[in-house]
């Protein structure tokens, strides 16, 4: 696994949907019509509630019924009733909105329609560019949350969520309506956009295929407050909304990519590249899309403490301050070096200080828009950095060896890391596909046999085969046998059957909510790119099938202490056991090791490159447990899966830099005239292994050391040692590297952020001077003000650009 | 039993009492020859032990429980300070 992923955040990594949205046509197959349009078209009510009284209600007449014939028919019914709200359960939360781990996942897939990804040539290039200024996100978020919750029961704030849910949907939907045209309005609607709950109180709203204008006008819409039904009594609830097209974050991304070099890659790794872009400008579009919502709650609350001053009805603001907004707002403007909040009476005197005007139909001063701007810019500023130091924080814990060594050598190069099959070798004359590889092929063929179809394969297909039953049964019976299908489909990997990366989140966090002990075995497969590249697609799918099918002999065998197998990624995979115990981990994983020794070579099939060898599976492995007794830090799923990650690195890393080097000595044995073939079958591997031993520089260690130990300079024991040595520095650099990264695109996106703030500052102040020259008595003297602040807001955002440039 | 099934069998015996990878058994194995036995024995894998000569399968099966078993992974995360 690629360290870069280790660090991925969780809202984007965790998750009960990893490839769900792959899926979506057959969840759209096996979800009723009413499933599909309830979200986007009915009123607030909790879709799950309703589900969940239907199953009830199903039970309890169950009960009741005596003729058995009207028994079964219910029973039918309530089996289906119980589907459809697991179904309902996993995808959205009590609001109605989809849950947020699908934030990340649907806008994966979006920049995967829209083409974002690496041409023929490896250079990075965008299908359909005009999508970057055609699909926008908004955020909402419901302020005052905690004044809902401490006025009853969590119920109310609920309400207060459920109400804003509802009011997002009317506000897309009715702008939606005025900007369509044509036929199949309706139809059309749902499509274009989804609601997430992307935390507590703020929800994330794609919008596909719609101009800048009109998600403006939808972001507009969504600000102000939103008022509950009159029966709970308490006041409405303030909405903060902003919104960004892909475009902005886009260009950032373009500008990495060129300062590390990156923005071409070889043919090896292009699948690798494109999913890391799409990866970073995810990170880079929710940092940006949280970072603007801060920007525009500070200033609504400041706007919402005026208000509430100058206008005392409802909730007395000294309350509102005191019980709910002092946390936020208290230190907004206390003394330089002073981070004790402000009370109530020093705060109303820092605003009147600011040009706030507080007085019962009072005008704010011009200045005051300005200290609005500033501070709602300089607060979230503030808390973007604050997120990005919290997480260098974690990282720099993990890695706290590695960064007191890249301290000593900081002026070092960095890696270059050539990543393309060599010429030579592509040149080079291939024995042809003959009897040799077909005997392997059945040998192979009679290993897996021996492996059992993994128990996911069994359940998926006895699901296949009474969903075909089923369709001549009656249409209760195939519905419920559709249902059940889908609902497996989504738990699954479908080639090897292991449960998918969601499962492994929600299994992990049920176990360490509840305190139980956990260990988590991080496995990377190494060489699926070239049994998929070089082997011929069967072989590499074969490869993934065999490594299914270790993995669920050796989960069967551990099966008392709840061993389960996931597939996580293309070659990646989990294993966990149930209990924190270093010594069953090392066990389990000679197991796994044990289990792939008799699979035997993955074999060459028909349609290969002919630069094929076969290579045994081969896993790297890493582990880490979690238990209230030996590993109480580790009780959150993230952060464990994050340390068994890191791990595997540095297993992949000596497993590589030993295969190569037994692999180099062999050919400095071998006589001269059997060399050449065998030079070109290394290379082959070299080129597969650039990124796990560092590049060029590491191959060439390679060499060395085969060289010295030929001649027998060097002892196997002596190379060892310095094997350990170079490998960790290794790592310690490639650290240092994503450090040097993570810093940039920090500083990029911060670049970026003040921009689009001083956009939006721009844009007010235009607006605002517009206003100020139509008013019937002209008030020069605030002209002058704004039209100086509009040369000076002007000018900054001209310096950031400029600094943009320069950095690029 | 043949002497190529018995070395196979040691072989990964060795594997599992030291829960090494194959990459490194492997490496270990041929240099234990080479050492003990001043022998080059081209072996790729460890499937590869299956096609050795009886000669050779004899010396893999007097060598195996000599080889070290100690675990290089283990010993890169201590100097990272992971272990």
């Amino acid at each position: 696994m690629a360290f870069r992923s280790v660090f991925l955040p969780v809202w984007f990594t965790g998750f009960f949907y990893w490839r769900l949205w792959l899926k979506t046509c057959y969840t759209l197959i096996i979800m009723s019509r009413e499933t599909v349009r309830l979200p986007k078209t009915e009123e607030v009510r909790s879709g799950l509630k309703i589900r969940a009284d239907k199953v009830v209600l199903l039970s309890t007449e169950m009960e009741k019924v005596k003729d058995s014939a009207e028994k079964e028919r219910l029973r039918l019914e309530l089996e289906i009733a119980q589907k459809e709200y697991e179904f309902y359960k996993w995808e959205r939360d009590i609001t109605g909105a989809k849950k947020g781990n699908r934030f990340g996942v649907d806008l994966k897939d979006m920049l995967e329609c829209i083409g974002i990804g690496r041409d023929e040539s490896g250079e990075f290039t965008i299908e359909q560019p005009e999508a970057l200024d055609r699909n926008h996100l908004v955020m909402v978020n419901m302020g005052e949350l905690d004044r809902l919750n401490s006025s009853g029961d969590h119920k109310l704030g609920d309400v207060g969520l459920g109400v804003t849910y509802y009011r997002i949907q009317q506000v897309v939907s009715e702008n939606l309506r005025e900007y369509l045209e044509g036929e199949d309005i309706e139809e059309k609607i749902p499509t274009m956009f989804e609601v997430y709950r992307v935390s507590g109180n703020d929800f994330a709203v794609v919008l596909k295929d719609v101009n800048e204008e009109i998600a403006k006008r939808i972001t507009e819409g969504l600000e102000g407050n939103a008022e509950l039904p009159e029966e709970h009594g308490v006041e409405a609830v303030p909405l903060a909304a902003n919104n960004i097209s892909l475009r902005g974050s886009f260009e950032v991304l373009k500008t990495i990519r060129s300062v590390f070099g990156s923005e071409s890659v070889g043919e090896i790794d292009m699948a690798d590249a494109e999913q890391d872009d799409r990866t970073l400008l995810i990170t880079l579009l929710r940092e940006r899309l949280f970072t603007m919502n801060d920007f525009v709650k500070v200033r609504s609350r400041l706007e919402r403490m005026v208000d509430k001053i100058k206008n005392p009805d409802g909730v007395p603001a000294e309350k509102l301050y005191n019980d709910f907004l002092k946390k936020t707002l208290g230190t907004v403007f206390a003394k330089p070096g002073s981070d004790a909040a402000l009370d109530f009476g020093e705060f109303v005197e820092a605003l009147r200080d600011r040009g706030a005007g507080l007085e019962a139909g009072a005008e704010n001063d011009p200045e005051w828009e300005r200290t609005l701007f500033l501070t709602s810019r300089d607060q979230s500023i503030r808390a973007f950095q604050d997120r990005y130091e919290m997480k260098r924080k974690l990282e720099v814990e993990l890695h706290r060896q590695v960064i007191s060594d890249l301290r000593k050598r900081a002026n070092e190069q960095l890696i270059d890391i050539p990543e393309t099959i060599p010429e030579s070798v592509k040149d080079s004359v291939r024995p042809e596909y003959g009897a040799e590889q077909e005997l392997a092929v059945m040998e192979f063929e009679t290993a897996m046999e021996d492996l059992e179809e993994t128990e996911g394969q069994q359940i998926l297909q006895n699901l296949e085969n009474k969903n075909k039953e089923a369709k001549s049964i009656g249409v209760r019976e195939a519905r419920l046998a559709e249902l059940m299908l889908g609902v497996e489909k989504l738990k699954r990997d479908s080639r090897t059957g292991l449960k998918e990366r969601g499962m492994l989140f929600g299994e992990m966090t049920e176990r360490i909510e509840n305190k139980k002990p956990i260990s988590v075995i991080s496995i990377d497969m190494a060489f699926l790119k070239f049994f998929d590249k070089e082997g011929g697609g069967k072989t590499g799918d074969n490869a993934i099938l065999a490594a299914g099918k270790i993995l669920d002999a050796v989960k069967r065998k551990y099966a008392e202490i709840g061993a389960e197998a996931y597939r996580v990624g293309g070659d990646e995979f989990v294993f966990t056991i149930n209990v924190d115990d270093a010594e069953l981990v090392q066990e389990v994983i000679q197991s796994i090791r044990d289990t792939a020794l008799e699979v035997g070579p993955i074999p060459e099939y028909k349609g290969g490159t002919g630069r094929y060898r076969p290579e045994m599976l081969q896993f790297n492995f890493g582990a880490k447990g979690y238990s209230e007794e030996q590993n109480p830090t580790m009780s959150n799923p993230d952060k464990l899966v994050h340390e068994a990650d890191a791990r595997v690195e540095i297993d992949k890393a000596v497993n590589r830099f030993v295969l190569l080097l037994q692999r180099e000595d062999q050919i400095q044995r071998m006589p001269a005239t059997d060399r050449s073939s065998a030079v070109a079958d290394l290379d082959v591997l070299y080129a597969y292994s650039a990124k796990s031993i560092f590049g060029a520089e590491g191959k060439e260690k390679i060499k060395e050391w085969a060289l010295e130990y030929r001649s027998g300079s060097k002892s196997l024991k002596q190379l060892t040692t310095e094997l350990i040595a170079y490998i960790a520095k290794g790592l310690e650099n490639k650290g240092k590297k994503d450090f040097e990264r993570d810093d940039l695109e920090h500083v990029l996106l911060r670049n970026e952020l003040i921009i689009e703030m001083q956009h939006a500052e721009i844009s007010k102040l235009r607006e605002s001077l517009e206003k100020a020259n139509k008013e019937k008595e002209v008030d020069h003297e605030r002209i002058a003000k704004l039209k100086e602040r509009l040369t000076e807001a002007e000018v900054d955002r001209d310096k950031v650009i400029q600094f943009r440039k320069e950095l690029a | 039993m043949t002497k190529q099934q018995q070395a196979f069998k040691a072989f990964t015996a060795y594997l599992r009492k030291a829960r090494l990878s194959h990459v490194i058994g492997i490496m270990r194995l041929q240099d234990a020859i080479r050492t003990q036995y001043q022998k080059d024995v081209f072996l790729r894998d460890p499937w590869s032990i299956k096609k050795l000569t009886d000669a050779e399968a004899d010396v893999v099966i007097l060598v195996v429980n000599s080889l070290d078993c100690s675990s290089i992974t283990e010993r890169v995360q201590d100097q990272l300070g992971l272990s």
